[in-house]
This record gives C-alpha cells, structure tokens and sequence, in this order.
C-alpha cells in the first residue's frame, strides 16, 4: 500500500513551525521561547550581579564602564511536546476517500513540524479505547518512523472520544499541545466530549474532519439510514423538510464544537477530508507559523 | 368470461399473478433504500423534530398501490375486452347498413356530408365490437349493394366504408333491411345497425324478425324545398299564364318561406313570402306572364339568413298563335268559331299551319280538324250526350229528343260516344296533355297525326248545335287540344336531372340544396323517436374518451418506468 507521505509532503513540514505563546515550565531544551531566562542564545536582558552567579555570564564591558557587576540575560529555549490524539475507529475508513487519510496526514504533518523543531511528538490512536500509541519521539531522524507508524494505523473499532480522553488525561506526561485529530462523530455527543476535556490539562486544538455530504446530503425518496460502525439504522424520507432539519442539526453541531474551541482557547481546523490537505492549512499557519 | 378468448380460469390466474406482481413492484418501489453513513446522529435529530407522518407515508403507499391496479386492470380491460359469455359464448353476427341515399347529401354543420357523419359513425361502432364478432356491410341506395361480407370487425373498415357512394335517388329501405334480414338467417345472435339520416317507416321495420338498431345521421334542420314548377294559362289568353311553384317546409316550428323568380337577365319577377307549418306544402302563383320560353329562375329560401334555400332553372312554355290553315270552303260555323279565338290565326299556307281544317282524311298532313261529310247520325228522338271530356267539360250541347240525322262527334280519350247506339268516332292517336306533335301509329294505320272528325251534321239539321254559344269554345278547345296547348297547369321541368332537390348542385345554376324533399319530411318529423341504443358487445375503453385513455397509458408507463428506476437503485 503506498505511503500517505511523499517527498513533497516532508519538505512541506520542514517549512512549517509550532510556536506556543506558553510553553510549560519543565521540559528538555527546545526552539520555544520560555518565560524562564537562562542560558540560552539569544540576549534578553541585563541584572545585578549577586554572589554565586556564573562569572562567566558577567558582562565585563560594562563593569569597565561603570564600575559594577552585571550579568547577561539569554531566552531558555524549551520543547514542546506535540500528542496527536487520532480518531483510528471505522467511520474514519468507512468513505471514499476515507477522512482517516487526511487524518493520518494532519496527524503526520504535524508530528513531523514537531519533530524538526526540535519538538517531541506522539501518536495516540484511538477507537473502541486508547490504543498503542507511538511513544514521544524526539529529532529530525524519527520523522520518517512517525510516519510509518500512521501509515500502518489500521482501524480499531467504533469510536469512543470520551474513553479515549479520559484514558489520555490520566497517563502522566508532560503538558504540551494536544491535537485532537477526529470527525468528532462522538456517539455520546459533544457534551460527553466536553466533560471529558475538563480533566486534560495539555494546550488543545482541533482537527475536524469532515466530507462534502455531511453538511449537505444527497438522495430523493425513502431510506434506511444505518451507522456504518454501531449498525443503528433509521428510516428517512429525504424530503426538503427534513434536509433542512438534517443540516440545521449539523450546523448546530458544528456551532457547539466551534464554542468547545473558544471555550479552551483552542485552535479549531475543519478540513475536507476529499481535498489535499496541504491546501487546507492556511488558516493555522500564518507566515508559516502555526500559534498556540 | 372471455378475455381476449381465453377460458375463464386462466384469465383469472393471470390475474391474480398479475396482482401479485404488481404487489411485488409495489412494495419493491416503496420499501426504503439503504444507506449505510457514518453516522446517523443528524438523521435521528432531523426526524425526531418533526411530527410524526407513518401512518399518512402508509396511507399515501397503499393508495399508490391501489392507484397502479385500477391503471393496470383498466388496461387490461381495454386490451382484452371481457364479455360475460352469452349464448353459449356465441359471436354476434350484425349487418351494418349505411344509408346512401340522396339524403345523405345534405351538408352537416361542419360542411361535411350526412354520409360523412354516417362513415365516422360506422367506424366508431366498429371499434367497439370484440374480435369474435362478425360484421357485414351493405349500402342502403335506390338498389341495395352488399360492400362486404361477413368478417371480422376491423379487417375492412376504411377502404370500404370510403367506397361507400351516396346516390341522386332516396334509399330503399325495405329492400335494404330485408337483404340484411336474409344475411342473417342461421347466424348466431344476428343484429341489423341502420346508419342513416331518416327513420325507416314503421310498416317496414315491424316486419323484421331480427333486432334493429338505429343510428341517426344529421340534425334536423329547418328547411324549404321547391317540389314542382308550373305555368298555369290564363284562362282569357293562352298566349300568358302564371308561374306556379310548389314549395314545402319542414322545421320544427312554423318558418317563413321566401320564394322568388327572376329572369335570366336579373329583372324580379316574384318575391312572396308565407308563414307555413311544418309539412306543409303551398302554390306560390306569380302575376301574368308571356309564355315565351324563357328561362326563369326560381328559389325557395327561409327567410333567416343561415337556412337552406333551393333553386331551380325552368322554362316557360313557349306560346304564340295557333296558326290554322282552312279552305275556302270551309263551312262557316267552323270558320266562325275559329275566328272568334284570340289565340288562333287563320292562313291559308298549309305548310305552316299548326292545325288543319280539311274534309278527307287524305288530307290530315298534320294535326287536323276533319270534317267528316255524313258519319253516324242520330235517331229521331235519340238525346245527344257528350262524354265528360275536357274539349266538353261545361259546354252546353246536348240535347234531348234529337232530330234523326244528327251528327256526333268523338274524343279518343274515352273510349266511346254514344248517342242512341250509333258507333263510335274515335281519334287517331290519343292526345297527350302536354304539346305534342308526334303522331302514334292508329290501329287501322290510316292517320298518323292528332285529329278530332266532326261530323258534318252537326253543322246542319235542325239541332242548331253550331248556333249554340258553346260551338265557337268547342271548335277553339278541339283547336287547342290539336296544337298541343292545355288549359290546365303546365308542369315545368326543373333544369336538375333528378326530382329531388338533394341532387348534387353542379349543374348549371344550381346549388347544393341542403333541404328533405317532401317524401322524407314525415320522416325527419319522426326522429325523435328513432332509437339510438348501441349494440352490445362493445369494450369499456371504447367508452373512455381518448385523451383519458392517453392518460391511462402514460401513467402506466410512468409506474412501470418507476417500479424499474427502484427496482435497479436495489440490484447493484
């Protein structure tokens, strides 16, 4: 089966970036500016020089000219770990083409932007409940592992957000950047999902996936609607009443996400699942720049 | 039952797997389509909004599947025309005749002739017989004609019935309906269908041992028809008389009739109206003419506008002097009488006389008044009685007690004069009513022309008949019956080929004239009761009109077309 990800696909990433306006206290040397001031490369500020303090940070031209001891002031760069939470269930697969692709494909891209900023990154698949994960992977050289990881995803079951959001909350890792990669086709519905986002303390965003029928469906006439992952079926008649009730619900569904997102001060993406997703970005990534 | 000439119990099997199937295609088109989507949270929200509609969807499904057996079983039954067996299951065997009578020139409303209307009603009639019954055709003219012999309804339809003619002479009815009668001896449920535009009397079709129907032709319409011209002479001059036209009306209420005569150069010479009643008939007499010869244009109309009218051309007699050749020695009583008639011109040139006034036979080079010297002669105390002859109607000449030696004369129109047993004096040939100079070969081949002999005697004697005011008017009538000339109406000839004024107007002056002839008046005043039932056997769908069985069809291929759209969304 071939690679969701080509060539162009990774050098796409080595252009993108992940900036945090906050990145958590703790956490191994990164490219994120950090409230901390330490020892980093880029000059900060100046301040008095008090016993015990690194002599060789000692700005000396200075005490030649005033006669006083002060210290330079560098940014401590800090890393900041990026989890992909990534709807793995059947209706993921069930399309053509399937929204688990550009799933796998925000998820990757993601990863990898991670990844060569020297950020870390982990893939946390989810379906039925949480599953394997792929750990949290440093360096420009597991890029290529990442993806082969999401390449090899197969699905896991129908979906279960709120599990797998619990599950997420108490496996102990550092706070980070918590992409929630799904179609948030959440049987228990979004408030469910809210509840269960209380107990996650990492920085949030969303990645909706989404298909061209799911705001406006197609048909004439009578059907037997069945859920493609708990069999549950339903009978409509596609009449222009119902469609508007149909699309009402949806657009309802979508407002409640987009305050879900406001709520958490989260980053909300919808993406087509039948478009490139490459093309699809934009929005995040301001000059390249994805802010959080 | 038959259908389509199966036996019952396969026609209702197919029926019932008919239903069957249609109950199949039916729950086939309304049963639900899967679909399998991702999820169907948004489907459970649109539906649970909104009220509840099972049990109307169920209602507006089986009234759907209702709609499509009444469309499939009307179908049926115009496709195989089910008839509850009768008879045994026998075929009906009818005779249709189509009236192909002068009458049935009349023009319709729309232009189009009675025998038009009667075709299209033939065929409409046709088309509602089932394929097992047999038809024969006849046309119903003065002589009736078999078109075509007993076969299946629509093997012969158009070409026949178009070959159908309408005739100058009125149709026989009798002879049609007896023919038709005859057809049908031995055959199975025999029935005659008359399309025509009369009723035929009801001494002709009470005598029918088969059942008749009747289809009418044409409406009634108000009409006026001329039925005979004449000149009526003036008694005081033979040389002018009167036109004298004979117009019926037929309508039903009473109408006003126009009629009018012109000459041939436009100058009017009549234009009487009259307030007649239906059937009735009338004389419109003009004022005093000149017998002339010539042509005279004659019309009958109603007096609205939009009613037929008739027109005829005839010619007026063509009178002028008697011319009358006589002898010198022409006895004076004779001369006398001739001289005292305006009419009548003595000359001398025998060569252009119209009658003669000779003494011999031999000499009767013409129509002639001979004077017989002696002839049979009377008894003393015989009467003389003169037979109720036109030349003697009125004449005050006989005479009782006749002195021996009367003389007598005699008129070939009836067979004998007699006066006291003498013998008859006849003449040779009889006189027809109308001018005529042809002479009839006489018994005895001795005359050839008309000739009135007088006996001598009667110009002598004692009798003194040629005293007597009545001798000039009786030598004057004789005179005038030589040359032809009557004194009673002159029937005039119509310029038509045929007495009846619905022959076809292309001849001369004459137009199509959309009127009933007398003989057909009582008729047409009979129609309301002629009987319209058609004859049995006929299938529903010919009583639907057409654009409703246009309807029907399409709608059933909409279904059709429906039930297979659904049937493939459900067969990958």
């Amino acid at each position: 089966m071939p690679s969701l990800f080509d060539d162009d696909f990774i050098r796409a990433a080595d252009s993108l970036r992940i900036r945090a306006r906050q990145v958590p206290a703790g956490g191994r040397h990164g490219e994120h500016r950090s409230r901390t001031l330490g020892a980093g490369m880029e000059f900060r500020d100046f301040r008095s020089y008090t016993p015990g303090d690194d002599l060789r940070r000692v700005d000396w031209n200075l005490y030649a000219r005033s006669g006083k001891l002060f210290l330079r002031l560098f940014d401590e760069p800090r890393s900041l770990p990026v989890y992909v939470l990534l709807d793995n269930s059947d209706s993921m697969y069930f399309e053509t083409p399937p929204r688990a692709d550009a799933a796998k494909r925000i998820a990757g891209l993601f990863a990898a932007i991670a990844l060569n900023d020297f950020d870390s990154a982990a893939i946390h698949p989810f379906g039925a409940d949480l599953a394997k994960p792929l750990a949290s992977l440093s360096g420009r050289q597991n890029v290529r592992r990442v993806l082969g990881f999401l390449d090899s995803l197969v699905p896991s079951g129908p979906t279960n957000l709120v599990k797998a959001l619990r599950k997420f909350a108490l496996t102990p890792m550092r706070a980070g950047l918590l992409l929630i990669v799904s179609d948030f086709f959440e049987p228990q519905g979004l408030d469910a999902v809210a509840d269960a986002l209380r107990s996650v303390r990492h920085k949030i965003g969303f990645i909706q996936l989404t298909h061209a029928n799911d705001a406006s469906p197609v048909g004439e006439g009578e059907y037997r609607m069945t859920d493609c992952e708990s069999g549950a079926s339903v009978e409509v008649a596609m009449t222009p009443a119902v469609l508007d009730r149909y699309r009402r619900a949806y657009e309802a569904f979508n407002r409640q996400l987009d305050e879900m997102a406001g709520r958490r001060n989260a980053a909300h993406l919808r993406l087509d699942a039948g478009k490139p997703v490459l093309d699809q970005i934009g929005e995040l990534f301001r000059n390249r720049v994805f802010v959080t | 039952m038959t259908f389509t000439g199966l036996p019952g119990w396969l026609v209702w099997s197919l029926v019932a797997l008919s239903a069957g199937l249609l109950a199949v295609l039916h729950l086939l088109r309304i049963r639900p389509q899967p679909r399998t989507v991702v999820t169907v949270m948004f489907w459970r929200q649109a539906i649970d909004a909104a009220p509840p509609r099972q049990l109307l969807q169920r209602l507006r499904a089986l009234f759907s599947y209702v709609l499509l057996l009444l469309i499939c079983a009307s179908l049926l039954i115009a496709l195989g025309r089910p008839e509850p067996a009768a008879q045994g299951g026998d075929a009906m065997h009818a005779v249709l005749i189509v009236d192909a009578g002068n009458a049935m020139r009349v023009d319709g409303p729309s232009n189009a002739s009675r025998l038009d209307a009667a075709r299209e009603s033939a065929r409409h009639w046709l088309e509602a017989l089932s394929p097992r019954d047999r038809v024969a055709l006849l046309s119903a003219g003065p002589i009736p004609r078999v078109q075509h012999q007993f076969t299946e309804p629509r093997a012969f339809l158009d070409r026949e019935l178009d070959a159908i003619e309408s005739s100058p002479l009125p149709a026989h009815d009798e002879g049609a309906l007896r023919l038709a009668e005859s057809m049908l001896a031995g055959k199975s449920r025999p029935r005659i269908v008359y399309v025509t535009g009369h009723a035929p009397s009801a001494e002709v079709t009470s005598r029918l041992s088969v059942p008749l129907s009747v289809v009418p032709i044409g409406a009634a319409r108000s009409n006026t028809a001329i039925l005979s011209c004449g000149f009526v002479p003036s008694p005081e001059d033979l040389l002018r008389g009167r036109l004298q036209v004979r117009v019926a009306y037929y309508g039903a209420e009473p109408g006003e009739v126009v009629v009018e005569a012109w000459r041939a150069d436009g100058v009017n010479l009549m234009t009487q109206q009259n307030r007649l009643d239906n059937g009735a008939i009338r004389d419109f007499v003009s004022e005093p003419m000149l017998a002339n010869g010539e042509r005279v244009g004659v019309s009958a109309r109603l007096n609205d506008a939009d009613g037929p009218a008739d027109r005829v051309v005839v010619a007026l007699p063509l009178r002028r002097s008697i011319r009358v050749q006589i002898a010198d020695d022409t006895p004076a009583p004779i001369r006398l009488a001739l001289q005292s008639d305006p009419a009548i011109r003595l000359t001398p040139d025998a060569a252009q006389a119209d009658v003669r006034v000779v003494t011999s036979a031999l000499d009767a080079t013409g129509p002639s008044l001979l004077l017989r010297e002696g002839g049979p002669t009377t008894t003393e105390g015989s009467s003389l009685t003169l037979a109720n002859l036109p030349i003697t109607r009125g004449l005050d000449l006989e005479m009782d007690a006749c002195p021996a030696g009367t003389g007598v004369l005699g008129n070939a129109d009836v067979s004998l004069i007699r006066c006291g047993g003498s013998s008859l004096l006849n003449f040779y040939p009889p006189l027809p009513a109308s001018s005529n100079r042809s002479a009839a070969r006489p018994p005895n081949n001795e005359r050839a022309f008309a000739t009135i002999e007088l006996s001598s005697a009667l110009l002598s004697g004692p009798t003194g008949i040629a005293n007597r005011p009545a001798w000039p008017v009786l030598i004057s009538r004789c005179t005038r019956q030589l040359a032809g000339w009557s004194d009673g109406v002159v029937s005039l000839a119509p310029d038509r080929a045929a007495d009846d004024p619905l022959w076809a107007g292309d001849h001369g002056d004459h137009e199509r004239a959309s009127v009933m002839p007398v003989d057909r008046i009582s008729a047409d005043l009979t129609r309301a009761a002629i009987a319209t039932e058609l004859p049995p056997g006929g299938g529903i769908w010919a009583s639907l009109p057409e654009w409703f069985q246009m309807l029907l069809w399409i709608g059933l291929a909409l279904l059709l077309l429906d039930a297979a759209l659904h049937i493939r969304r459900r067969v990958p």
